[in-house]
This record gives C-alpha cells, sequence and structure tokens, in this order.
C-alpha cells in the first residue's frame, strides 16, 4: 500500500516480540520475508505484522507443533503471567456491552483451562524452552486461542481415567 | 462472619490460590464463636474457576459444615462452578434455604 509504513528490522522486532536475529532467521527461511531498502536493510510494512500478529490460531499451531519462537506478548511461561494476563482480557471483556452477559463464563473457562496447562505439567514440561502457554485473544473477533507444548490431554487424564485409549476419547473426555 | 472473596482478587483461579486463601483467613476462623455462621459473599467476583473453589470452598464446608452459607449471585460463572462441584462430588453444597443460590440462571 502507498501509505503503508515501513519499519526497520529493530522495530519491527520489538512490535513482534522477538529478537533481531529471530527476523534475520525467518526472512532468510522464508516464514517472515522483509523487503529491501536502497541500502539493503530489512524493512518490515505495519500491514505484514498486523496481518501475522492477527493471525492468532496460525501463530499458536505454528509454536505448539514445531516449537518456533513466539511473540513475547502470547507467550506466558509462567502461571503468574498467564493470570495478568487474563486480569486484562477480563477488564476489556467487562466493557464490551455485546458480551455483559457470558463474559463471566468466557473468563471461566480461558481461566481453568490455561491454568490447568501448568497444573498438569507441573515438574513434567517434555520441552523446557517452552514451558508454559500460549495464550492470545481478539474480543473484537470473538477470538481465544490457548496452547500449550505440554504432555497432552491423553496423558495427564489417563491418570485418573486409565481405560482411556486415544486422543479423541480424551478430549471428549476433557471438554464435552 | 462475612467471607469477601473479591478480597482474594475478582478471577479466582487455580488450586494453589484457593489453598493459600484458605490458609490466609484460617487464623480469622479460629477465632469464631461456636456456631457462628460464616456466610460467603461473591459479589465482585468475575470468575470463579472449579480448581479455586475446590480449594477454598470445600475446604471451608469440611471444617464448618452447615455454617456455611453461601449468599446469592447471578454470576453465570459461579452458579456453574458451583453447579458442576455438586455435580462431581454428587451432593449439594449448603445453603441456607432462604438464601438459595440462582441455580436457574440461563445464559442468552
Amino acid at each position: 500500500m502507498i501509505d503503508d509504513i515501513l519499519l526497520s528490522i529493530s522495530d519491527a522486532a520489538e512490535i513482534l516480540g522477538v529478537s533481531v536475529s529471530t527476523l534475520r532467521r525467518w526472512d532468510e527461511s522464508g516464514r517472515f520475508r522483509s523487503e529491501k531498502s536502497e541500502g539493503g536493510h530489512r524493512r518490515y510494512s505495519r500491514n505484514q505484522i498486523e496481518l501475522y500478529l492477527n493471525d492468532l490460531f496460525a501463530l499458536a499451531r505454528d509454536w505448539a507443533i514445531n516449537g518456533t519462537e513466539l511473540p513475547s506478548n502470547f507467550y506466558c511461561r509462567i502461571s503468574p503471567t498467564f493470570k495478568g494476563r487474563l486480569d486484562t482480557m477480563a477488564i476489556l471483556m467487562s466493557r464490551n456491552p455485546s458480551i455483559s452477559k457470558i463474559f463471566n463464563l468466557l473468563i471461566n473457562v480461558a481461566a481453568e483451562i490455561g491454568i490447568n496447562s501448568f497444573d498438569h505439567n507441573l515438574g513434567s514440561w517434555p520441552d523446557n524452552v517452552n514451558q508454559g502457554v500460549f495464550f492470545g485473544y481478539d474480543v473484537n473477533k470473538r477470538v481465544i486461542v490457548l496452547a500449550d507444548r505440554g504432555r497432552g490431554v491423553l496423558t495427564t487424564l489417563k491418570l485418573a481415567i486409565p481405560t482411556l485409549n486415544n486422543h479423541e476419547d480424551a478430549l471428549r473426555a476433557a471438554f464435552t | 462472619m462475612k467471607i469477601e472473596l473479591n478480597k482474594f482478587g475478582s478471577t479466582l483461579v487455580s488450586r494453589d490460590a484457593g489453598k493459600e486463601a484458605l490458609a490466609a483467613i484460617r487464623p480469622t476462623l479460629d477465632n469464631l464463636k461456636q456456631d457462628e455462621i460464616i456466610e460467603v459473599s461473591f459479589e465482585g467476583v468475575i470468575s470463579l474457576t472449579p480448581s479455586w473453589a475446590s480449594e477454598f470452598l470445600e475446604g471451608l464446608i469440611q471444617l464448618f459444615n452447615d455454617r456455611v452459607i453461601l449468599l446469592r449471585t447471578d454470576n453465570p460463572a459461579v452458579v456453574t462452578t458451583l453447579e458442576f462441584l455438586e455435580g462431581i462430588n454428587k451432593r449439594p453444597i449448603n445453603m441456607h434455604p432462604s438464601r438459595r443460590i440462582d441455580s436457574n440462571y440461563i445464559a442468552p
């Protein structure tokens, strides 16, 4: 776009919440391409950054499956960070009249699922580097995304329900 | 005695936090008069997860049985959590007959 702003790699890294070296790697791998200025410096459009950040499912899926570095504002390594982000979401939701009658339930569901990621993987995170949860939300789009790289619902629920045999049954037991 | 749960926060989340909340209030509870009623207010609470409620409220009821009264609320998160715990434990959470939780809440 003609009026789209082009940002330096350091500004883009700050907005995305990743390191400059990560952006360089992503550019080289094709994951998040830059444009080059006349001087050969990497430049990123604001639109491109916003599109990337807005696709919460893609971000979460990529991290959950591949352990790809996350924008820091979506990553809750420890439960107090998750709790703080949850409180922020609660404030934003409480100001949205269209969901005023159910926002308590939405917060409850997000809270229980998110905290369970920490509780059920305590001391047993398979991936120490990527402990914790991805927690992203867009109140206007009515989207909440939670993900973790933990042991999985089947492994943890089997401790309480030994008869569970597969992931589908485990997810059904957990969420229905 | 009245326990206002919002003094522990507006989003009541996690087993650990529920345990800590009960531990924090125990010294006050230990000084109650015999047979003194304990009212629990959900005013100002945004969310109450089953994990937190299981540790705090069930812990409180185990200690004080019929002396614990849950005050009326129409917060759907609270109602849903309490109904869930009643279902898990297969017994109603104790409430004074004149102060029942509105368990017929239906979200629009």
